[in-house]
């Protein structure tokens, strides 16, 4: 079954590339703007992944993934940033940089959990 | 030894004046339908030398695409191809600005009868950068909630209140944690609109 994703960043351009990029590749896609919003989505329980930009108005991404081990505890948890990665932000948070590079985050994607983007 | 001990490329020299192009404040390259470097002028030389780039290239060596970012590369590898193929002129104005100064320029590649293409870089506009101070930087680029929205790809910064999409060099250099990470529309156009296009 394809997993499910839900792609959360406040730029629309970013949001719809991603997307559309992804919808490509087979994936299941959901997008939303806000942090705030992609928490209240996270309640149904019917995503394996969370795809975020770390840097916007309402919650950062670091946030974001904290808040969304309460409601979602079995999700996937992917940062995208153009800043170097911040500490302390958890064992379970794999991150990506931006800008982003198709090949890297589809084999992130296809690979075991934590698999690619440690050390 | 350097592309300035070489010959003029035989098939151009029905086609152009080369002491013209050897005269002109353009920097112009020739290059052949692989994108190899045949020959530059010596604006080129000067530009390169002023600019802190490589000033001695090597003719049949070097790909001018390997000078352009490589996001850039599957663009102009179209344009070119594109030029070489319908024999029409492609014509692009855009900024290559330094910290110092604001530079506009166009670029017009022209193909040469399917042998090759000649590029030529005309600056159009030299000036200072408007506005380039701290308190700028605050005025124009950070939103209400405190953020400055950068394309991760081309690093332009997008204006909060036109939304318009601009060169920061002095922002560039000196980066801030509250910047947020997007992609302007030229970028989605055409860095992501090639990417995509392939995958589908």
């Amino acid at each position: 079954m394809s997993q499910r994703i839900l792609i959360v960043d406040d730029d629309e351009s970013t949001r719809q590339v991603l997307g559309r990029l992804l919808a490509g590749e087979g994936y299941l896609t959901e997008t939303c703007e806000s942090a705030v919003k992609a928490l209240q989505l996270l309640l149904s329980g019917e995503y394996d992944v969370l795809l975020t930009d770390l840097l916007m108005d309402d919650m950062t991404g670091l946030e974001l993934v904290r808040a969304s081990r309460e409601v979602s505890p079995a999700l996937r948890r992917i940062i995208m940033t153009g800043h170097p990665r911040t500490e302390g932000a958890g064992a379970d948070v794999e991150w990506i940089a931006k800008p982003i590079d198709v090949d890297q985050l589809l084999a992130l994607l296809a690979a075991p959990l934590l698999a690619l983007s440690k050390g | 030894m350097t592309l300035l001990a070489l010959p003029f490329p035989e098939f151009l020299e029905a086609a152009f004046d080369l002491p013209a192009l050897e005269r002109v404040e353009s920097t112009i390259a020739v290059i052949d339908p692989a994108a190899r470097l045949l020959w530059v002028n010596p604006a080129w030389h000067r530009f390169a030398r002023e600019n802190g780039g490589e000033e001695s290239v090597f003719a049949g060596y070097e790909s001018y695409l390997d000078g352009i970012a490589p996001p850039l590369k599957d663009f102009y590898r179209s344009v070119f191809a594109n030029a070489l193929a319908t024999g029409e002129v492609f014509e692009q104005d855009y900024e290559c600005s330094s910290p110092e100064k604001r530079r506009l320029f166009r670029l017009r590649v022209l193909p040469i009868e399917g042998k090759g293409l000649l590029l030529e870089h005309a600056l159009n506009a030299e000036g200072a950068h408007e506005g380039a101070s701290e308190n700028d930087v605050e005025a124009r680029y950070v939103s209400a909630a405190g953020i400055i929205l950068q394309c991760s790809n081309c690093r332009r910064v997008r204006r909060h209140d036109s939304h318009a999409w601009e060169w920061a060099p002095g922002f560039v250099a000196r980066p801030r944690a509250n910047t947020s990470h997007g992609l302007c529309p030229s970028c989605v156009g055409f860095y992501w609109g090639l990417k995509l296009a392939k995958r589908s």
